[in-house]
């Protein structure tokens, strides 16, 4: 019965906003509800975080009941030694993976390139598994192979596992800035004298850096978000910050976990903020070229 | 004229660290879990027990100092010894269980609690490596057990609907707005797509809890519709409470797939479409929608797959009743393995049948993952 109020609730507006978002550019109205139907989407996204921001604030102990305005969970935060040893695990994690597999995904894509036709498409295909396959499915076959290996669960175990699912991602961003590449200039470095090495340093490198950048952001990303994997591979001593949030869910999460995320979550706008005011420059160039 | 050089670095020689890797790390524990899937443990148990003499000897004779470097049973959890019995703590349940346990003075210890006596020693020498496979025998009985046993089959079921109801409202919901987003001028449009990549940034665990306490009982939209007249409702612990948040989570997931096939079409096709005499609305259908669908269909996969295997979302939004196929494997994997295994390769051979469906056969290996990048 639940189920049918829920359909309901969100199928009939969506189907009014279809027939109205998907209606010709010159009528005013369906620029409206285009401009609604963005916002109504934004709301459901943005709506959790704001709760979760507003939460962290909170001078109680619950996440959804309002007792009155304090700075008491960042105090908490700044005083929790678990906490901070699950980030810093989390961020020494994230970023020696997201780094290794950046550099091992690039040269090997480089060289996935130059490969023969039928290599490499068998070796595209082996690349998309962790992508294409359930994490909880590749956690747990990880698991596996660390008892059959006799590889210890810790570090090495969690960090080997995050190099594995991230590789992929670096190498299809990879990939098609390889494609776009204009492989006369590499030749023609050679022709003027330069070594293989020195060619592909300084002519391959620069080409494909919005690739390898893309792909390190993405591998740090996965690698920050991920649970599942982890869950599988960490073992009982060494715990991220999802692992950590996981057991809180269960005996209770405090306000001081939203605080933490707040932080990071400012941190991230900040980053985008900066990096955004750089931009224009990039643009006029792009345009030039 | 100089010759071209006639001997290069073969450049392909760059990706054979990467081929060595993807074997071990990529194929191999795919391989790993069919292979667990089709086996069982030989059980010792009977055989054994006659060569027990009496617990108490057996007891003093174990080395209890390794176990914590032991990577079968540090997975397990935690070990409490008081002199008399073993007792083994899971440490992802929090409830005592019996385990087969590995010991690193070369030696398996099969550990049951039964009445009375609580250690078994099997005795197998050299344990290391390998040998872990030795006793075990092939069999398709974990399969068996799944589809024989009516309760996998129903939360199994259960798992299927409640991925395929996320993913056709990720689709009703995410199109439209790839659609505007494509619209947009580039500027904006750059801008507001990263908003919507934003919110990954905050942990996907917090952002479901953070669902719970808008929909609990006590929760805000309750109190909002309390302080309206109208009635509590009761949201959670249900499938669609589930749903909403699966859809909440892989949104995303469908729009920057269908986003990025959108904007790459080429504006005159849409042009010469008009210019032949189509509507407005014969060029969505008949131009735009079909060159979308590979971004539809990397969306699909990219939103079914995890919303098969979540467990997560189903554990905080959807309770005990709501139990799904991932925290089921979970759940057996720490105490058998082998099912375990049984389960995930069904998982793996649907996801396969639904992506050859979804692909329509037409897999050249390199779209189906770049969708999203």
């Amino acid at each position: 019965m639940t189920d049918i109020i829920y359909i309901a609730l969100i199928a009939i507006p969506v189907l009014i906003a279809l027939v109205l978002v998907f209606g010709s550019p010159k009528r005013k109205i369906t620029k409206v509800s285009r401009i609604i139907y963005l916002t109504a989407i934004f709301v459901f996204t943005y709506l959790p975080i704001f709760v979760l921001i507003v939460f962290s604030f909170n001078s109680g102990r619950s996440t959804g009941v309002w007792e009155g305005f304090s700075l008491k969970w960042y105090e908490e935060l700044i005083n929790d030694a678990r906490i901070q040893a699950a980030l810093l695990t989390t961020i020494i994690v994230a970023l020696s993976s997201a780094v290794i597999s950046t550099v091992f995904g690039t040269v090997s894509a480089i060289g996935i390139f130059y490969m023969k036709k039928m290599p490499k498409n068998i070796i595209m295909n082996i690349t998309n598994i962790p992508i294409l396959n359930a994490d909880i499915i590749t956690g747990v076959s990880l698991l596996l192979l660390y008892n059959i290996l006799g590889i210890d669960l810790g570090y090495a175990s969690l960090i080997i596992a995050h190099i594995s699912f991230n590789i992929p991602y670096v190498i299809l961003s990879v990939m098609p800035k390889l494609k776009q590449m204009d492989n006369n200039i590499y030749e023609a470095a050679l022709d003027l004298g330069a070594t293989p090495t020195k060619a592909l340093v300084n002519v391959i490198v620069p080409q494909i850096m919005p690739g390898i950048v893309s792909g390190f952001l993405l591998a740090l990303t996965m690698s920050m978000d991920d649970f599942v994997i982890s869950l599988f591979t960490s073992g009982p001593v060494v715990s991220t910050l999802s692992l950590e949030i996981y057991s809180m869910t269960k005996r209770g999460i405090t306000p001081e976990i939203n605080a933490l995320s707040t932080i990071i979550f400012v941190i991230v706008i900040a980053v985008l903020l900066i990096s955004n005011l750089k931009n224009p420059q990039a643009d006029k160039k792009k345009r030039r070229a | 004229m100089k010759p071209f050089p006639k001997f290069r670095l073969k450049r392909s020689v760059f990706a054979y660290p990467y081929v060595v890797f993807a074997i071990i790390f990529l194929v191999s524990p795919l391989v790993l879990v069919i292979f667990y899937s089709l086996t069982r443990e030989i059980d010792n148990y009977s055989v054994n027990k006659s060569s027990v003499n009496s617990p108490e000897v057996i007891i003093d004779n174990l080395d209890f100092i390794g176990y914590e470097e032991d990577p079968v049973l540090s997975q397990v959890g935690t070990y409490y010894y008081d002199g008399e019995t073993l007792t083994v703590i899971n440490y992802r349940e929090r409830h005592p269980e019996t385990y087969r346990i590995f010991f690193e003075n070369e030696k398996i210890s099969l550990i049951e609690e039964y009445e009375g006596d609580t250690l078994i020693d099997a005795d197998l020498k050299d344990v290391k490596f390998l040998n872990r496979l030795k006793g075990v025998y092939f069999t398709i009985d974990n399969f068996v057990k799944f589809f024989n046993t009516g309760d996998y089959m129903k939360v199994f079921l259960r798992s299927l609907y409640i991925a395929f109801m996320s993913t056709l409202f990720c689709l009703i919901i995410g199109f439209p707005t790839a659609y505007v987003l494509s619209k947009m001028k580039e500027r904006t449009r750059n801008i507001v797509s990263v908003m919507f990549l934003l919110p990954m940034w905050i942990n996907f665990l917090l952002r479901t809890y953070a669902w719970r306490t808008l929909i609990e009982k006590t929760g805000i939209i309750n109190t909002v519709l309390e302080s309206v007249g109208l009635p509590a409702q009761n949201l959670m612990y249900t499938q669609g409470a589930v749903i909403l948040v699966m859809v909440y989570d892989f949104l995303p997931f469908m729009i920057l797939p269908i986003y990025n096939t959108l904007i790459k079409i080429d504006r005159s096709v849409i042009e010469a479409s008009y210019d032949l005499g189509a509507n407005h609305y014969r060029t969505l259908f008949r131009v735009i929608f079909p060159l979308a669908l590979p971004g539809i269909s990397s969306g699909v996969t990219m939103t079914f797959v995890p919303a098969i295997t979540a467990f997560a979302i189903s554990k905080i939004m959807g309770g005990t009743q709501c139990a799904t196929i991932g925290e089921t494997i979970e759940r057996e994997f720490s105490t058998d393995m082998w099912f375990g295994s049984a389960m995930s390769v069904i998982i793996m051979v649907l996801m396969l049948a639904s992506m050859f469906l979804i692909a329509g056969g037409d897999n050249d290996g390199e779209n189906i993952g770049g969708g999203l990048l």
